[in-house]
């Protein structure tokens, strides 16, 4: 017997392959804005920590344009993951009731009311109203 | 097998066989058809030295493995159809519209196939044993007890 | 019944006098219903008899003839022909070895099925005597799914964590442990855990969740092996809080 297997290299191409690697880089390169924002809070904690002068440092850069682009771009990307991953989680969480399985739509819908309310809860608490 | 200057091909000799085993060995059977099933399967058999084969590598080669499939289905085949041919009643799966009745007393017995010497099987019988399902009237017509 | 022309472009390997894999295109007549599988059945019977590849069925549920079909990881014999346009490209199933032609090296997942024992270690060993295990709907339920894996390997080849790490167990080993361990009858989660928890089982899945969506059979691995993560976090919790608790 003459085999010799031939192993294909694999590359970086796999993502641009379909539709559905692009989307799922897309979800994980959104850690990028939300670890960097998760700095950005803690850099506005110390700040804080630091009195009133160092605390409209803060406010300053975050009024910047260049903040306010970060921003929208965080929040975009911060939405898509959690939409996706509110979308997922009944995949991860089956709950099964008698013999069939709870509508992923019940499990997605309830991630997405308590997002919802505690989304308005943290406005109210800011006192957006 | 093997070398070249070859008439026959594998797929060209397993697509004869399939049709004639469709067409006289198939759900209903004749002593006409079997006969003519028997002489085809015998000729494909002896074309098949024929064939030849086109795959020489060592490596996964499907191209031997369908030829050698084919020389054991050949085989397989004659050995269906005579001994088909040489059962003169319809039992089960084998429905001779020449012999429509089953018949107990000549072949509650199996069907042996021997290759030997000559090209063609012999066909011999051995009895049935019988332990916990008896012989009986099978009727799957629906109109009875 | 109607016919197509077909352009068909076919990776060829034949590891004695090839360096490595090259395509070689055929033209031929197809009928309208054709899968791929027909295609290639039809250039080995009367155009190329040294093709080499996997099928057996023909039917979708033995899982043999899985390949790249235009990129996708499919099964042949469910690759409608009329769904495509233009020349169809057909690869060996990706992230495996390619042994020859279309035929892969599969023993890699061979192995990693047999360590996660995909098979019943009964939680209360019944004599024959006593007659069988019984489940309700509901219980069957809760792993049915999991049981429809065909062992075709088309999520090993859309996975692409897989493709990185060779070394990762994979969708469809897992689903198949997971499926043993959501069965009434089974005791043997503590005996899966070592593999499937391990960090080349569940936890190198970043849950991209091409395996489901390839999957002919609607197991949803992806499903599974997230709920393996949950169990074993809990189980990890609960050992080093509560190590008198058994699994």
């Amino acid at each position: 017997m003459s085999r010799k297997p031939y192993v294909r290299p694999v590359t970086a191409e796999w993502i641009f392959r379909h539709p559905r690697y692009v989307r799922y880089m897309v979800r994980e390169f959104s850690c990028l804005f939300i670890g960097s924002w998760t700095l950005l809070m803690v850099w506005g904690l110390k700040q804080l920590a630091e009195g009133r002068a160092a605390w409209s440092v803060f406010l300053d850069v975050l009024k910047t344009p260049e903040s306010v682009v970060f921003h929208v771009l965080a929040l975009a990307f911060a939405a898509y993951h959690s939409v996706t991953w509110f979308r997922l989680a009944p995949k991860a969480l089956p709950v099964q009731r008698g013999e069939d399985f709870v509508a992923d739509g019940v499990i997605s819908g309830a991630h997405f009311a308590v997002w919802a309310v505690l989304s308005a809860a943290v406005l109210l608490l800011a006192g957006a109203f | 097998m093997q070398e070249t200057g070859a008439t026959e091909t594998v797929a060209g000799l397993r697509k004869e066989m399939m049709h004639t085993m469709e067409q006289h060995a198939g759900i209903y059977r004749s002593g006409e058809g079997l006969t003519a099933a028997c002489a085809t399967l015998a000729d494909l058999r002896s074309r098949y030295g024929g064939v030849e084969l086109h795959d020489k590598t060592n490596v996964y080669n499907t191209d031997l493995l369908q030829a050698l499939e084919l020389g054991s289905m050949l085989e397989c085949a004659e050995a269906v159809a005579q001994s088909a041919l040489a059962r003169r009643e319809s039992r089960g799966a084998h429905q001779r519209l020449d012999f429509a009745a089953r018949d107990d007393d000549k072949y509650l017995r199996h069907s042996l196939a021997y290759y030997g010497a000559a090209q063609t099987p012999r066909v011999d019988y051995c009895d049935v044993v019988i332990t916990r399902s008896k012989p009986g009237v099978r009727d799957y017509s629906g109109g009875h007890e | 019944m109607s016919e197509r022309a077909i352009e068909l472009e076919v990776l060829r390997y034949n590891p004695e006098t090839d360096r490595e894999p090259a395509f070689q295109r055929y033209a031929i007549t197809c009928r309208e219903e054709w899968v791929v599988l027909d295609a290639l059945n039809h250039i080995k019977e009367n155009v190329d008899p040294t093709l080499s590849y996997r099928w057996s069925c023909h039917m979708a549920v033995c899982g043999s003839c899985g390949m790249m079909i235009n990129g996708e990881p499919k099964l042949a014999c469910k690759a409608f022909l009329r769904e495509y346009t233009g020349v169809i490209r057909v690869e060996p199933l990706r992230h495996f070895p390619v042994e020859r032609d279309l035929v892969t090296v599969i023993d890699d997942f061979m192995e990693k099925l047999k360590r996660v024992r995909p098979y019943l270690m009964p939680k209360d060993v019944k004599a024959l005597e006593a007659g069988e295990y019984r489940q309700t709907p509901a219980q069957l339920n809760r792993f049915k799914q999991y049981s429809m894996c065909i062992n075709c390997m088309l999520c090993y080849a859309a996975c692409p964590e897989y493709g990185l790490i060779p070394k990762y167990i994979g969708p469809a080993a897992i689903a198949l442990a997971h499926r043993w361990n959501q069965d009434s009858r089974d005791g043997g989660r503590a005996a899966r855990q070592p593999e499937i928890a391990a960090t080349e089982g569940a936890w190198e899945c970043s849950f991209v969740g091409a395996c489901s969506e390839v999957c002919p059979e609607h197991v949803d691995p992806a499903g599974a092996i997230q709920q393996v993560k949950i169990r074993s976090t809990v189980d990890w919790y609960q050992e080093h809080l509560m190590p008198w608790l058994k699994k």
